[in-house]
């Protein structure tokens, strides 16, 4: 052992100097001499082998046991087989018993956190391959990092194929086609509606889904992958669908006998010699079915936009005349209510081109909605100008005004907010915007709560 | 020195707790679950027990909940002093409602708190009852 030999050396070497010492200092060698000089070599050799043996018992062997059992230990995956005996010498003892305790440990929080992220694990799996949505996790290039096993069935991805990457290892054809724009797409949030058409051997189905990728950050990504949700919205759709059908045909069928009321109501007006009380609940009856037909109106509108189907009958607008007709027809209602409402028109004839009913349904609903919410004393103008390309339509009020967060929101169907909950459809200003884009013009709303709301729309001139 | 009793499925855990125990001069007995726990009482009670939750076969719940019943017969199985180590799935409320409702329950620890954390609660413990 050549760490035996070496202290062996060492001692030996640290004791011979004293007797070389001593004879050096003797004048004159006798014979005596010589055993006294061996006796003396002998017993340094002697304490050198024991104080070795001593020093290698006490310290070193412990170290090297310390040594090769923390080798093992970090060979054995930080698993502790078995602890290192205590021996040597007081410090060596509490140097191994102290390193035991470290090892013991490690090798405590290795389970411990194994053990966690197994469960972890397990968790996240069950929750996500319960849902019934296809859920999967794509890194930067598309490569498939995690996914349940519903997406691969929608897919038609076969769970054992390696290195699975979107959209290329993607069988089923409508989702091909929308997951490749989305993976090319550079957008941080993405819906889509893909309609999936399948075929067995009796029925064609077809199920509606939407695609939804939004961004998202692992540490060991170094650029943001892509979570994707596949949702079956088939059923959501036939509801919606089947309401708008219920919808559409309760309006269309409530315009015949209104048109009657109305047309009596006319008609009593001019051939009845009426009494003044009469007159007045003829007005109402007029004016209510007016309004009435203006609702239904705007129901049809709404699902003739949201369809596409609705066709634009564009003749040459004065925007001065259109404006002057709607206040017209709302100037009593403003003075019932106590508000002074007002109209503002070019001196110069301001002329575009548009469909005049439809236009002048999206000034109704902005001016009826502004005398809605306005309280009593309070103003509203209408107004009309032209700016460069275009006409301006704008109706200010100083009523409650609309929070800032809420100014994208109110123009979504059936969007209406809290405070106003039941007071009308919420179709309106879904309306308006359907009505203002199709025009190829814009709507807009500036408002600030408590100090009132300008809602105001473009349309180009031409 | 003490008896102590350690109820812990995981090895690792196990031995930690073991070895500090012992290096401190107490004698320690180890079991894997609730059932290898009771079957160990039945040698005699130990001074201290240091339990876990959750352990298959009979989880540390379930033995506390045995532990009460088997005391009715056997009084000295009912002070056994102990603290339970706790996970983070647990509800709360249903761990007051079974330990800190039994007798002998000391207080819960979080999993991984140091063994010597422990000893030193066992040692308030004894200091306590007068051993």
């Amino acid at each position: 052992m050549r760490t035996t030999l070496r202290l062996h050396l060492i001692i030996l070497a640290a004791s011979l100097p004293p007797i070389l010492v001593l004879l050096a200092c003797v004048p004159g060698f006798k014979p005596g001499y010589t055993y006294a000089f061996l006796i003396a070599a002998a017993a340094a050799v002697f304490s050198a082998f024991f104080s070795a043996r001593a020093i290698l018992s006490g310290m070193v062997l412990p170290v090297a046991k310390v040594s090769s059992g923390v080798r093992n230990f970090i060979a054995a995956d930080y698993r502790l087989e078995a602890v290192i005996p205590k021996q040597g010498w007081p410090e060596a003892k509490d140097l191994i018993s102290g390193l035991n305790r470290l090892m013991l440990e490690l090798s405590a929080y290795r389970a411990f956190h194994l053990n966690q992220v197994v469960e972890d694990r397990a968790k996240a799996q069950a929750l996500i391959e319960t849902i019934t949505d296809g859920v999967m996790l794509v890194d930067d290039r598309g490569q498939l990092i995690y996914s349940n096993q519903k997406a691969l069935n929608l897919l038609c991805i076969p769970k054992q194929e390696p290195n699975i990457a979107l959209p290329g290892c993607v069988r089923q054809q409508d989702f091909l086609a929308a997951l490749t724009d989305i993976m090319s797409s550079q957008e941080n949030n993405i819906k889509a509606e893909v309609e999936v058409k399948s075929q067995d051997e009796t029925y064609s189905i077809v199920k509606n889904f939407q695609v939804i990728a939004r961004q998202f950050s692992l540490a060991t990504l170094k650029r943001p992958g892509r979570i994707i949700v596949l949702r079956d919205v088939t059923v959501e759709k036939e509801i919606e669908s089947a309401r708008e059908t219920l919808f559409h045909m309760i309006t269309h069928d409530m315009r015949a006998p209104l048109t009657s009321i109305q047309g009596y109501a006319q008609l009593m007006r001019k051939s009845v010699g009426a009494s003044p009380a009469a007159e007045k609940g003829l007005d109402i009856i007029l004016r209510s079915s007016i309004r009435l037909s203006g609702m239904i109106e705007d129901i049809l509108n709404t699902i003739k936009l949201e369809h596409g189907d609705m066709k634009l009958s564009p003749v040459v607008i004065n925007a001065g005349d259109l404006c002057a007709r709607v206040f017209e027809v709302h100037e009593p209602l403003a003075a019932r209510k106590n508000i002074k409402f007002s109209l503002f028109t070019p001196s110069e004839k301001t002329e575009f081109s548009g469909d005049i009913g439809l236009l002048e349904r999206v000034i109704t609903n902005l001016v009826g909605n502004s005398l809605k919410f306005t309280p009593s004393r309070g103003n509203v103008a209408l107004s009309c100008r032209r700016a460069g390309g275009e006409v301006v339509f704008s109706v200010e009020d100083n009523g409650p005004g609309i929070p800032k967060g809420k100014h994208a929101e109110i123009f979504k169907k059936y969007a209406q907010l809290d405070e106003h909950k039941f007071m009308g459809f919420g179709l309106g200003l879904a309306m308006c915007k359907m009505a203002v884009e199709l025009h190829k013009g814009r709507i807009w709303i500036e408002s600030e709560e408590g100090k009132g709301s300008t809602f105001a729309f473009a349309v180009p001139v031409k | 020195m003490a008896k102590i009793l350690i109820v812990d499925d995981e090895p690792a855990i196990r031995e930690l707790f073991k070895y500090v125990f012992e290096d401190s001069g107490h004698e320690v007995a180890t079991a894997n679950n609730g059932l290898e726990a009771l079957d160990a009482l039945q040698n005699g009670a130990p001074d201290f027990m240091v339990l876990d939750i959750s352990m298959p076969e009979m989880s540390g719940t379930e033995m506390i909940t045995e532990l009460g019943r088997r005391a009715a017969r056997d009084p000295r199985l009912g002070n056994i002093p102990y603290v339970v180590m706790t996970g983070e799935n647990f509800m709360e409320s249903e761990l007051n409602s079974v330990f800190a409702a039994a007798s002998g329950f000391v207080c819960f620890f979080p999993k991984m708190t140091p063994p010597e954390r422990v000893l030193e609660k066992a040692l308030e413990v004894f200091k306590n009852r007068g051993q």
